[in-house]
């Protein structure tokens, strides 16, 4: 099958939008993120709008679009109602951000959750047929969820990380880590499946691409750019942060002799310094991540489309 | 119950085309889009002891029709007589239906009603007029069938009661056209 560029694009910005919300709904539960909620949540609805406009370019008469609200058994129509129920909450969400209602942001933060997890569930069951051998699977939905915590973790926790809060950085940073995990295993998972998929013919083998046609995708795109690359970054800055951190207390601990000396004030700045200056590189480490993670999204969707001819294609 | 559906014997079907060009000039079919078309299949053995076959293929009309069962907005569906549809006025063009047909006989027109799903309508306007599809008609090796295979006396029934039939490779969908083989091995799925 021909690549869908605007299903793959709807797919990626969903996937970054719906990790978004997962992480509000993570900080919000332990109370933290407070001052990145509102930015988050904004830059959430942001992509899930502009995915979704992406998506209707698909469409042939875009007038029709919300006749896709017909058949609620269709995984189209499903995932059109849960886009919707995730943009009003996550709406909601960012108004009460704006605000303090501390009970309110907690239950709309616990709804932004489920939306997150439930949203790429469903948009990635709605590919399963048994049409397409390389699609028919469990793991491709999961492989949505998973990309999607990867995406939108790392991209929350550089916002975080970019406002230099040290706390809420080290969670923040940890969480990056675990959606980088979590975008490994489930793709990786999801490129399993294509080598186990039933119906085994040369176009939608794995062979094709570990050393055929998608060779150049699949180990460039997904293997070191989706892969290796944000692992490692996600790693490094996690330990960037840390160095900065215990730079920053070795600074504090050794505040109270140099108040003696009558210096105490330019000590604790430059404890302060040392851990912001590691929390600030994090953030561009992450940044790096992020830019490798959508390449990888991208080229494994790539594959996706690729990998997914049909039992029999007898005419086109 | 009317269970209108076709069956195909491939050991008369000569390969001429006639029945994919007669479908064009039908129903008026875009250039480049199809409805219907005849793949050969083989040669296959050694030699001497080769054989070849033509396999006509359009839309199977599924008992149980995955185009229909996904399709978002109802554009697709099944008639009480079992012939698949699309109704355009319906249609957004999602192509979701051709994601979902497992033998690729749907496709996404752009040359005549631009942005809406095209496909075999086994000449439904035909039949309700008490006619047979016009690839039926125009088969010079009068190999296809068409009928109610519900009606033993149909001549859709009595092809299939002589022929050893096949169907294409089902995986749910139940597809109802039947191709009757005896004089090759058959190379699909069922």
């Amino acid at each position: 099958m021909a690549v869908q560029w605007p299903l793959l694009v709807f797919s990626v910005l969903l996937g970054a939008s719906c990790g978004t919300l997962v992480f509000l709904g993570i900080g919000e539960i332990k109370g933290v993120f407070k001052k990145v909620r509102f930015p988050l949540a904004v830059c959430a609805l942001v992509l899930l709008a502009v995915g979704g406009c992406a998506s209707a370019m698909h469409l042939g008469h875009i007038d029709r679009a919300f006749y896709i609200l017909g058949n609620m058994a269709s995984g189209l129509s499903k995932e059109l109602f849960a886009v919707g129920f995730a943009g009003v909450v996550t709406l909601v969400y960012a108004v009460l951000a704006r605000k303090d209602y501390p009970g309110a942001s907690k239950v709309l933060g616990v709804l932004a959750l489920i939306a997150g997890v439930v949203l790429p569930l469903v948009a990635g069951a709605s590919y399963m047929m048994p049409a397409r051998p390389a699609w028919d699977s469990f793991t491709l939905p999961l492989m949505y969820l998973g990309t999607g915590l990867g995406l939108g973790f790392v991209l929350s926790a550089a916002v975080v990380c970019l406002r230099g809060e040290g706390d809420d950085a080290s969670l923040a940073l940890k969480l990056a880590l675990v959606g980088v995990a979590a975008s490994v295993v489930t793709m990786l998972a999801y490129v399993a499946w294509i080598a186990l998929a039933p119906f085994p013919v040369e176009s939608r083998s794995i062979g094709r691409l570990l050393t055929g046609s998608l060779a150049l995708e699949f180990w460039a795109g997904v293997v070191v750019l989706g892969i290796v690359a944000p692992a490692a970054l996600a790693w490094l800055a996690l330990r960037k942060a840390d160095d900065g951190a215990g730079a920053g207390a070795a600074g504090a601990g050794a505040a109270p002799a140099v108040a003696a000396a009558g210096t105490d004030g330019g000590a604790a700045a430059g404890a302060t310094t040392a851990e912001a200056a590691g929390v600030r590189s994090a953030a561009g480490m992450l940044w790096g991540a992020l830019a490798c993670l959508v390449v990888g999204n991208v080229a494994l969707r790539i594959i996706m489309y690729a990998v997914a001819t049909s039992v029999e294609s007898l005419i086109y | 119950m009317t269970r209108y559906t076709m069956a195909i014997d491939l050991d008369s079907c000569i390969g001429c085309h006639s029945c994919a060009v007669v479908c064009k000039q039908e129903n008026n079919v875009g250039l480049g889009t199809f409805y219907s078309k005849v793949l050969t299949i083989g040669p296959s053995g050694s030699y001497p002891d080769l054989e070849m076959y033509y396999l006509p293929v359009a839309c199977q009309h599924c008992e149980n029709p995955q185009c229909v069962s996904v399709c978002p907005t109802g554009a697709s569906y099944k008639r009480e007589d079992g012939i698949v549809l699309v109704d355009h006025a319906k249609c957004v063009g999602c192509q979701y239906c051709v994601m979902a047909c497992p033998y690729g006989v749907r496709t996404y027109d752009e040359s005549k009603d631009k942005g809406v799903i095209e496909k075999c309508t086994l000449c439904a306007h035909l039949v309700d007029d008490g006619k047979t599809p016009a690839c039926v008609r125009h088969c010079p090796g009068q190999a296809r069938f068409f009928g109610d295979a519900d009606d033993p006396e149909s001549d859709v029934s009595k092809m299939i009661a002589r022929k050893q039939t096949h169907k294409l490779t089902d995986v749910g969908n139940k597809p109802s056209v039947t191709f009757g083989l005896d004089k090759c091995e058959w190379k699909g799925g069922e």
